[in-house]
């Protein structure tokens, strides 16, 4: 009876172990591909190349993403000094428009969805900045202010990770053919985190 | 005349941790590879009662929770196909200004197919898909860009409404 037990727990062990070792792998695990600056970009994303890892990571954190010859999705989870991304802090974002028909970026927070905020900034873009390729621009990132009649240019609440996806549409032929060439943007933090 | 004893010996603790760890590897190379098929067949399963309209579901916000890392900037159609009914006839009449694209995924959840604005031109979309590299089940997900501007928004809605999936 004794020896059923003891089989009974490892067996449960080791379908813990293969289930831990999976999540593990698709989500404390970091995408593979290129670098730029704090970003990260996995390059098989959406692509039918993709291997078993990538392909099962992408659907976990970002299921239906577009083959790389039509968008490159770079993901940031880290600031400029290597810090993870919190939503309660404040961060500046600077850095050139990219060369792309259009680009993007987006805050998520930890279970991959937008932040539940009342302002609807969760992203900003050339069009909310008003800003072509090639000029220059810089934004806020963080939670509101309580004393603030204006929100950031984009918006986090709670506390938790912060993940910040730059979307390239029809990112130019020599971005594509280098991503790691991207004049990513800065990511810094300015404020102390609430 | 003898008797022969059937009881096996049990086996030994050896035996059974390399089973375990046997065990423990395939069922983590297993969910790797099921999962991308569980998440591709979820999504499915919400807009497969749409038939030839495609599910087109409301601008983007927080409260948005059936698909990961959603983007606020696009309006999304969606229609789920499955080539064993017969062919995919995916239409779309007309143009849009700014960044739209038809994706096509098979059920491993790859991108295998897109069209977007820039290629398409003014002669809007005519396609038969009536067998794949891959699986005969799929997704079909149309982006159309509004940005920030809100004048944009009605062009985009009324663009997407043009997008028919017929089998």
């Amino acid at each position: 009876m004794k020896r059923r037990v003891l089989l009974s727990i490892l067996y449960l062990f080791a379908l813990v172990i293969g289930l831990g070792a999976t999540w593990f792998a698709l989500k404390r695990v970091g995408l593979e591909g290129v670098t730029a600056g704090a970003w990260r970009s996995d390059l098989l994303a959406g692509s039918e190349d993709a291997g078993p890892y990538t392909r099962a990571r992408i659907a976990v954190n970002a299921v239906l993403a577009l083959d790389r010859s039509e968008t490159i999705y770079f993901l940031a989870t880290h600031d400029d000094q290597g810090k993870p991304l919190r939503a309660e802090c404040h961060y500046r974002l600077a850095g050139v428009a990219p060369t792309a028909a259009w680009w993007s970026i987006t805050a998520y927070a930890a279970d991959n969805f937008l932040f539940p905020v009342e302002s609807h900034r969760y992203s900003i873009s050339g069009d909310s900045l008003n800003i072509t390729t090639g000029e220059t621009f810089e934004a806020k990132i963080g939670p509101k202010a309580n004393n603030a009649d204006i929100a950031p240019d984009i918006e986090t609440a709670g506390s938790g990770e912060l993940r910040l996806t730059l979307r390239l549409y029809k990112p130019d032929a020599a971005l594509q053919k280098n991503p790691a060439s991207l004049q990513a943007p800065s990511i810094e933090l300015v404020e102390a985190c609430l | 005349m003898t008797g022969h004893s059937t009881k096996h010996r049990p086996w030994s603790w050896r035996r059974h941790l390399w089973l375990a760890a046997l065990l423990a590897v395939t069922v983590h190379l297993v969910s790797v590879y099921l999962i991308p098929r569980l998440i591709m067949n979820r999504v499915t399963a919400t807009v497969a009662d749409e038939g030839s309209q495609p599910y087109l579901p409301p601008p983007i916000d927080h409260t948005h929770r059936r698909v990961v890392m959603p983007s606020p900037d696009l309006l999304y159609a969606v229609c789920a196909y499955d080539l064993t009914d017969g062919p995919l006839h995916i239409k779309l009449e007309g143009s849009y200004e700014r960044y739209w694209s038809i994706a096509l995924y098979n059920a491993r959840s790859d991108n295998f197919l897109t069209l977007s604005g820039d290629e398409v031109g003014t002669d809007g979309v005519n396609l038969t898909i009536d067998e794949t590299k891959s699986t005969a089940k799929g997704l079909l997900l149309m982006r159309v860009l509004t940005g920030a501007n809100p004048l944009w928004l009605a062009k985009a809605e009324a663009f997407r409404k043009r997008l028919r999936c017929e089998q």
